[in-house]
């Protein structure tokens, strides 16, 4: 690894900091929103299911 | 082209895939943040700082690369109605404006060291400046119209129009007197860096990359989920009435 030992290193480090936020927050953002709308979705489905059945029956 | 674009398709599709670009993004940035890290060497006149360049060339190579991605996917979705084009142009705004808001923001990093200011009115800093507002209103305009044929309308017309400071972001350089410099990778004599340095660079560049194509599956995914709720949602409230 470099050797960080001067008034920027504060820079760079922020830098690093900042993509790491910036990328770990947008796969999480994404990734629960997909996990979400998976869990809408079924439970719209179960209910349009019982719904026809009701119909049915 | 339409074949391809049927969301039942894409889902498959996209499920397929999805395995191999979350392995292959987390592997290019094992290997890229490796190269810029540790093997890329010190520079000779700005030392380590220089390695800031790592996170900001990609963040801003993929700021403007979401913005093409978005007005080509309105182009396509204006012009021939296609299904999942304001889709992906729709799921690509939010990572667009989070790369351009990074690409901000390590560039006033990078300026601070280097220039002695965070921030001056130049014109490549305004310009990208221009397009974080260009994605916010981008964003917005989905945001606030609740017809969805409508929003992708106007969103497409903000999309194509706000291509030109794209165009702007890239000649800025050329164009004007700027502190920033000028291009390095992307010119007609080759690039100005070499070795570990530029392998660093197109490894991040490619990380970024993949990240953003898997992303855009999953965010894409989500949004066709969202058009399936609402229409079970109205077959419910049609059934129930």
């Amino acid at each position: 690894m470099p050797e960080f030992e001067n008034a920027n290193d504060i820079y760079i480090l922020s830098s690093y900091l900042a993509g790491a936020v910036v990328l770990v927050g947008l796969a999480l953002a994404s990734w629960r929103a997909k996990r979400q709308d998976e869990n809408a979705l079924r439970t719209l489905e179960k209910q349009v299911r019982e719904l026809s059945d009701k119909q049915v029956t | 082209m339409h074949k391809f674009a049927n969301p039942a398709r894409f889902m498959r599709l996209s499920n397929m895939f999805l395995p191999w670009t979350t392995g292959l993004t987390l592997l290019l940035f094992a290997v890229g943040l490796y190269y810029a890290l540790v093997l890329a060497p010190e520079d000779y006149q700005m030392g380590n700082t220089y390695r800031i360049i790592f996170i900001h060339v990609p963040a801003a190579y993929m700021a403007q690369f979401g913005y093409g991605v978005i007005a080509v996917a309105s182009a396509v979705g204006f012009i021939w109605k296609h299904p999942l084009a304001d889709q992906a142009a729709r799921a690509t705004a939010p990572m667009g404006a989070a790369f351009t808001a990074l690409a901000l923001l390590t560039g006033s990093l990078w300026g601070k060291p280097m220039w002695g200011t965070f921030w001056i009115w130049d014109a490549r800093l305004t310009s990208m400046l221009i397009l974080f507002f260009l994605y916010l209103g981008y964003i917005a305009v989905w945001q606030t119209i609740e017809d969805h044929v409508r929003a992708a309308k106007i969103a497409s017309i903000v999309a194509m129009v706000g291509l030109v400071n794209v165009i702007i972001i890239k000649f800025s350089v050329d164009w004007w007197n700027t502190l920033h410099q000028p291009a390095t990778l992307m010119r007609m004599d080759g690039p100005t860096i070499g070795g570990d340095m530029l392998a660093a660079l197109l490894l991040m560049i490619g990380a970024f990359n993949m990240f953003f194509i898997t992303l855009l599956m999953w965010r894409i995914q989500s949004l066709i989920l969202r058009r399936r709720i609402r229409s079970l949602r109205m077959q419910i409230g049609g059934g129930q009435g």
